[in-house]
């Protein structure tokens, strides 16, 4: 479904990615891992065309993306959930999952969305910059459901969230994957990306490092504790 | 002391001033809020607009036909100018964007200097709006009483269009975050092309309407973009409702100042300018963190 192959990306100058690769097949979970400025949302943001790669591929479909614009890329059905949310705060949230089902032939109804998440159909009308941080991370999913994507990417999902948000989002989400889109997830808390995931990558300064499941993972405290961290590494546990 | 007939008409004044100074402000603060591209050809834009009323008016006698001309003029050089130079700027640092766009602002005065002189032109007043209207306290010319009719009918047309159509709608999600319009599908290069030609033309029908107020000369944009830019200041960065607010405030106070002395209008114009910022940086209806 999604095959990435030796990217290098930038920011200005500094070199961000060296040589990232990664496969994922269709209907699979898989967590992207590692530290602090690892790489792991420049990996996303170059998936899904926010940052064009200076060279490596990346195909999508079986169709080559790393040239196209990032409206075309979510044109084919490939969605980023971006960090920190971005939801337009002038915009109701009705408005929000109005503007971007504009582009997809085939959208989920309004409705279905809001079957899906009650607590936003109480807040249709709210603007986007009135919603807590929960609020604002089930619409930022919506927003990406509502275009029935392929693939999802979601960007550091449950961060900043209190500990009962983020348990219902993380049910919401194996929900989501049960129900057949393939997910990339990027995630500080890595108890929840692991209990989603089936397959991990882990990133370290812009380098591949790691690739196994979840099982093998656990299976080698090294790395845990060597590319994300003891503090993470107790939380895996 | 003015008497309360002179206060009456002067507040008239800024009122039909105050409405032009919104649809003019309107597209500027768009521009800005959706490109981040500060726009010093905005004045000349409302000059071309005005030059079009006066060739329209003078050779047709038809407003309505100078109101669409001078639409589908700005319409046809903003399109010209955003494919062929302002979208290699979008990107670069405010200061290459303010040259640049004043160095278009430059080459338009100077292109309209060529086809007309620098002198002032008259352009006849419509034959509907000749007259004037007796209020009781004091008398008030027709044509100006039905510009903010005919001013405000176009903000409330641009109003609809904003918060009324899916254009709208990516319009002002396009302010907030045009990296996030594009990760939904939605194409920000055409986006951009469509805002900025929406804004322009906003300009240029202001200039339509004002022209029959006084003369027309090629450098009469700059002081409009001046107060343009106090009013998207007052109003908010890429607030309509901003636009429209500040506009009328800027022209209350530009003509109510100008009754007791005119030396003082445009000082005033800042002072309150300085006091927003000074009070509420992001403006009266700026959103948070865009000030």
């Amino acid at each position: 479904m999604l095959e990435v192959d030796r990217i290098n990306s930038f920011y200005g100058d500094s070199h961000v990615l060296f040589d990232v690769s990664m496969k994922v097949r269709a209907h699979e979970v898989v967590a992207l891992l590692g530290r602090n400025g690892a790489g792991k949302t420049t990996t996303l943001k170059t998936i899904a065309g926010v940052i064009r790669p200076r060279s490596g591929t990346i195909h999508f479909a079986g169709e080559p993306i790393h040239r196209l614009a990032s409206h075309a890329i979510a044109r084919l059905g490939l969605q980023l959930v971006p960090e920190e949310r971005r939801i337009f705060a002038t915009l109701t949230a009705e408005e929000n999952l109005r503007l971007a089902a504009l582009t997809v032939p085939d959208p989920w109804p309004v409705e279905r969305i809001f079957d899906t998440f009650p607590r936003l159909a109480e807040r249709r009308r709210a603007r986007g910059g009135h919603l807590s941080g929960g609020e604002q991370q089930m619409l930022a999913i919506a927003r990406a459901l509502i275009r029935s994507p392929k693939l999802i990417l979601l960007d550091e999902p449950f961060e900043g969230l209190a500990p009962v948000i983020v348990e219902d989002l993380l049910s919401l989400c194996q929900r989501l994957a049960e129900a057949g889109p393939t997910i990339v997830i990027v995630e500080q808390n890595v108890r929840a990306a692991l209990s989603l995931a089936q397959r991990v990558y882990i990133l370290n300064n812009g380098h591949n490092v790691f690739e196994g499941t979840p099982r093998s993972l656990h299976d080698n405290p090294e790395v845990m504790s060597r590319y994300i961290g003891v503090g993470a590494e107790e939380e895996a546990i | 002391m003015p008497s309360l007939g002179q206060f009456l008409s002067q507040a008239f004044n800024g009122f039909a001033f105050g409405t032009l100074l919104a649809l003019i402000s309107s597209g500027l603060t768009i521009i800005f809020g959706t490109l981040g591209l500060v726009n010093f050809a905005h004045g000349a834009m409302f000059m071309v607009g005005a030059f079009t009323a006066f060739v329209v008016l003078s050779q047709w006698h038809s407003f309505i036909a100078a109101l669409f001309l001078g639409a589908a003029v700005l319409l046809v050089l903003a399109v010209g100018l955003e494919r062929g130079v302002i979208r290699f700027y979008y990107n670069r640092p405010p200061e290459d964007q303010l040259l640049v766009t004043f160095g278009l602002s430059v080459m338009l005065v100077e292109a309209v200097r060529a086809l007309f002189g620098s002198l002032s032109q008259r352009v006849p007043i419509p034959q509907w709006g000749e007259g004037i209207v007796n209020f009781g306290l004091f008398y008030y010319p027709l044509y100006r009483v039905e510009i903010i009719g005919i001013a405000g009918a176009l903000l409330l047309g641009l109003y609809s269009v904003l918060y009324h159509t899916s254009l709208g709608l990516v319009v002002r999600a396009g302010i907030e975050d045009p990296t996030m319009v594009g990760l939904l599908g939605i194409p920000v290069r055409r986006m951009f092309l469509i805002v900025f030609a929406v804004g322009a033309m906003a300009a240029g029908v202001a200039g339509v309407i004002y022209a029959p107020l006084a003369a027309v000369i090629p450098d009469m944009g700059t002081p409009f973009l001046v107060e343009a830019f106090v009013v998207v200041v007052i109003g908010g960065l890429g607030s309509f409702g901003g636009a429209v607010v500040g506009g009328l405030i800027v022209g209350e106070l530009l003509s109510l100042t100008s009754l007791f002395d005119p030396a003082y209008s445009q000082a005033a114009i800042y002072a309150v300018m300085t006091l927003i910022l000074v009070v509420r940086p992001r403006g009266l209806f700026g959103a948070e963190g865009r000030a």
